[in-house]
């Protein structure tokens, strides 16, 4: 079995076992399974998925980096929330306000970082179209 | 003898300052435990940033290669770099002078300070030491009011314009302890020391991953990877001692104004017994007059 660890600068998100684990990379998408070799990688924002025998779980994850070593996996990320936990309304009303702010937002790095954030709560509503 | 009407007026400004102190006090203990939540939890993703790093750097070393990213390679420190964190506001004990003090003492040569806090900013300025830049960060210290600031020091470093980068701060050791330290954060040149006492820190809060003895992989490639890395960590690391010299401060406050409100409570109570003994004394007068015009 995988260790899977979730980590945000707020808190411990996540802990679990898996069987396996798929992580969104810059390079596409990775499959872990027990035994793999030590990793290094980053993230780039999308869905986490942990999958085991009979169940399948996801995590939207706004970039980060991952490691494995000896089977244990240890993520960090500056957000991340289990799809079970989303709530179509909360997304909607995030999103609307997050496209207001953007557009009277003045400077470029403040458009990035509501880019970033609608982004990440967009990410979140398909992961919720796709668990309904 | 204080007359009567004095030492009344006397008390009821105590009792106020005492309310006050008070008010403060419980604040601050409401707030300290927000804080230190906030700084235990971020430890394990210091944690788990600095091993990481660590792992890379390690890769690189056994590959034989020599990094190229400014944050690990030292220089000749013609200008430190010191990032000073204090606090906005007074009454928290000696919290604020200690760390002035240490600094006074270890900075002999040219620096420049990035301050966070008021109250640091007024000190660099009555030294007449060189202020780089001053910040504000709000109580719930956010990490993006902390962006601006790391964006600056990391520039600073990458110019050439300061030669190291460090962090002077109160370290919060418990409630009635904070050491205030000047923590080396740039160049990075000995991951595993800031590593052990990191763990030391942590101490069961979260067990790293055993060391495997294969080879690490790294995608898309190290020089990537290390090309985002280093400033994850000096961002990481400096929001983490502001969350750290937030619990500092208010615990600081919070024991120095319990101390405030007790000492209140004292003077309170030696007045009244002031007051008593001079409405006795009056008293006692009065019933002589009396005694003494009946007799006559």
């Amino acid at each position: 079995m995988l260790k899977l660890e979730i980590i945000s600068p707020k808190e411990k998100v996540f802990s679990t076992e898996a069987k396996q684990v798929v992580l969104p990379t810059e390079s596409g998408q990775i499959g872990l399974l027990t035994g793999h070799i030590p990793l290094v990688t980053q993230l780039k924002l999308g869905a986490l998925k942990v999958i085991n025998e009979s169940s399948q779980e996801a995590f939207a994850i706004q970039g980060g980096f991952a490691q494995l070593v000896s089977d244990k996996i240890s993520i960090l990320t500056d957000e991340a929330i289990a799809a079970s936990d989303l709530e179509a309304s909360a997304i909607e009303a995030s999103i609307n306000a997050l496209e207001k702010q953007l557009a009277s937002a003045e400077s470029a790095s403040e458009k990035e970082i509501l880019t970033k954030r609608l982004k990440f709560y967009q990410l979140q509503e398909s992961l919720l179209a796709q668990r309904s | 003898m204080a007359n009567l009407r004095d030492i009344r007026r006397r008390i009821k400004s105590v009792k106020n300052t005492r309310q006050i102190t008070r008010a403060m006090q419980l604040v601050s203990s409401s707030k300290m435990k927000r804080a230190q939540d906030s700084a235990i939890a971020g430890r394990p993703y210091s944690l788990i940033l600095a091993n990481m790093l660590n792992t890379v750097s390690n890769a690189y070393k056994v590959s034989g290669e020599t990094i190229e990213h400014p944050f690990f390679q030292a220089r000749d420190v013609k200008r430190r770099g010191i990032v000073l964190l204090s606090s906005d506001k007074g009454l928290c004990g000696p919290l604020n002078t200690n760390l002035f003090r240490l600094i006074a003492d270890e900075v002999k040569e040219d620096a420049s300070f990035f301050s966070v806090g008021k109250k640091g900013t007024q000190f660099i300025q009555r030294e007449g030491l060189n202020l780089a830049g001053s910040y504000e960060v709000s109580d719930k210290a956010e990490s993006n009011e902390v962006a601006p600031l790391v964006e600056k020091a990391i520039e600073a470093y990458k110019s050439g314009e300061v030669d190291t980068l460090e962090i002077a701060y109160p370290s919060f050791v418990n409630v009635l302890v904070q050491k205030p330290v000047i923590m080396p954060l740039l160049p990075i040149l000995d991951l595993e020391t800031m590593l052990d006492q990191l763990k030391n820190k942590i101490k069961g809060e979260s067990d790293l991953a055993i060391d495997d003895s294969r080879a690490i992989s790294f995608e898309p490639s190290p020089a990537e990877i290390l090309e985002q890395l280093p400033d994850l960590y000096v961002n990481f690391m400096i929001y983490q001692m502001i969350l750290e010299s937030r619990a500092s401060e208010y615990s600081a406050r919070m024991v120095a104004m319990k101390a405030a409100t007790d000492n209140a409570s004292k003077l309170v109570d030696s007045l009244t017994l002031d007051y008593n003994k001079a409405r006795q004394a009056a008293i006692t007068q009065e019933i002589l007059e009396i005694a003494a015009a009946s007799a006559a």
